[in-house]
């Protein structure tokens, strides 16, 4: 029986030298891999003049330019499938992914082999051990299991760690709920939004999930895991602890998760990553604590090699040793923050659905709600918050409603914030990541 | 290879680690196996060149072995 708090106790508690030896060694090799092997990375070197052995310190790395998501699409729109950011013919590939399109873009396309997802679940083994999972566990994932990776790399993670794996396919919520107190879950994953509903719908059968054995909930997928208030909610909705994980399809895993020490954020894997935070008008390097952009160096995946990948993640970087836990990875304080793209820029003052889900999220009285913007005839923008009450709460909803507006408003430097009810039941559930944004503006 | 990617000796543990792998290696790269033979060492390559990867024992990627 392993005794190790730690999934790899050599570089998980190692010294920031070693690590950064490690990823220096590791880095060097992987440019040569992608300079010999991919002829898009081969092309986007060559156009500023550099070659692997250019790279001889980690500071080098801001010698190469960067990977964008518009370039990967535009890649791939132009030699359909997967572009030329292939290192080996898709024969060798034995797994076909593509992003979930939640951002109404292009999907992304990614392959990989049978070494790349024993990675795939490596990296979610180190969250999951992390967080106290062992081999007399029982997972649950609530999790369609289609073609967006999601919860796939756990699910492995979990066979290899040699929990008792429950996966739920296309199961009902209701199903989904009743196999989770029947089956005597420890550990659910789910994204953060569906763990809400699965609270609720339990509530609804008459289920008492904090009475039940479920003491461990492992969230992905979007970013309220890392928001206080829905992580209050979700750990007292399930009498478990809530612990948060972030990762990407381009990447195929989780670069960060939350240990059972709950720092307020989550680990970076810093031996098979290298995350760069830089500002992203400058493109330097912001210190530890400031808010930046996300520009991450995957060591993993082979096939597509995903070097200084622009991720448009908004992320703050603090010490390792704000941690009691012992690790030497960094941390990203309050999880990803929010994304470039997810700003709303609305009457002069910059709007995240983050801060607004944040606030919302305070509101036990509250069951779902939505943001919506549009423009009035006067060609100004409104936004207005539509929210769904608990069903079984029969308090003074124009009251709260009144205070939560006031709540968005002084929060948001003065900016009015409409808040109005939504009829009970017609706002959209979402089982993967939630899109809780409708931008009704005439597009440009 | 008596070091790891950072210069530190290896453990006898470690030792053998890099010894399975080489030999899985070789066996992976030899041809005219039967399917089940071939099939079950690619993903055996695969989960020790993960622990060596883990260790920061060798650093490496191995499509061309089907891996």
């Amino acid at each position: 029986m392993s005794v190790s708090d730690y999934w790899n106790p050599k570089f998980e508690t190692c010294s920031k030298e070693e690590l950064r030896a490690l990823q220096l060694a590791k880095l060097r090799r992987h440019v040569d891999w992608a300079w010999n092997m991919s002829p898009y990375h081969r092309r986007l070197y060559a156009e500023v003049g550099v070659e692997p052995g250019d790279i001889r310190s980690l500071d080098d790395i801001r010698r190469l330019p960067f990977m964008t998501r518009e370039d990967w699409m535009a890649v791939q729109s132009e030699q359909p499938p997967f572009g030329d950011l292939l290192t080996q013919p898709r024969e060798r590939a034995i797994r076909y992914h593509l992003t979930s399109g939640t951002s109404g873009r292009r999907p992304l396309r990614v392959l990989d082999g049978p070494k790349d997802w024993q990675w795939i679940s490596e990296c979610w083994a180190y969250g999951f051990w992390a967080m106290g999972v062992r081999p007399e566990d029982t997972v649950f994932f609530a999790f369609s299991y289609g073609s967006f990776i999601g919860f796939w790399g756990a699910h492995y993670c979990c066979e290899k760690i040699g929990a008792l794996v429950i996966p739920s396919g296309n199961m009902t919520t209701e199903n989904r709920v009743r196999q989770i107190a029947e089956m005597e879950v420890t550990t659910v994953c789910a994204t953060p939004t569906y763990a809400i509903r699965m609270a609720l719908e339990a509530e609804k059968l008459g289920i008492d999930l904090a009475a039940s054995k479920v003491s461990k909930l492992i969230v992905s997928g979007e970013p309220a895991g890392s928001i206080p208030a829905t992580k209050r909610l979700l750990e007292e909705k399930w009498g478990a602890k809530c612990a948060d994980t972030a990762g990407m399809t381009e990447i195929g895993t989780i670069m960060m998760f939350e240990c059972s020490h709950q720092p307020g954020g989550a680990h970076i894997i810093e031996d098979h990553f290298i995350e760069e935070v830089l500002d992203p008008d400058t493109l330097e390097p912001v210190p530890y604590g400031e808010m930046g952009e996300r520009v991450v160096t995957s060591f993993g995946r082979g096939f597509i090699p995903l070097i200084r990948y622009r991720t448009s993640d908004f992320v703050v970087k603090v010490p390792h040793d704000r941690c009691r836990c012992g690790r030497v990875f960094d941390i990203y304080d309050g999880g990803i923050r929010g994304r470039v793209d997810d700003m709303l820029l609305i009457r002069g003052t910059n709007v995240y659905p983050r801060a607004i889900e944040a606030i919302v999220r305070e509101y036990r009285e509250i069951d779902e709600f939505q943001i919506r913007v549009w423009k009035t005839a006067e060609h100004v923008d409104e936004i207005t918050v539509r929210v769904e009450f608990v069903p079984d709460w029969h308090g003074y909803r124009e009251g709260l409603m009144q205070t939560l507006a006031a709540d968005l408003k002084r929060n948001h430097e003065g900016l009015r914030i409409n808040v109005e009810e939504a009829e009970a039941g017609s706002l959209p559930r979402f089982e993967l990541k939630a899109k809780r944004l409708v931008d009704d503006r005439p597009k440009a | 290879m008596d070091k790891d990617l950072i210069g530190r000796p290896l453990e006898p543990a470690e030792k053998d680690v890099l010894e399975v792998y080489a030999r899985l290696k070789e066996l992976c790269a030899m041809p005219g196996q039967a399917p089940c033979v071939q099939s079950n060492l690619r993903f055996a390559t695969a989960a020790i060149a993960q622990v060596v990867t883990d260790l920061g024992l060798d650093y490496e990627h191995l499509y061309d072995l089907g891996v």
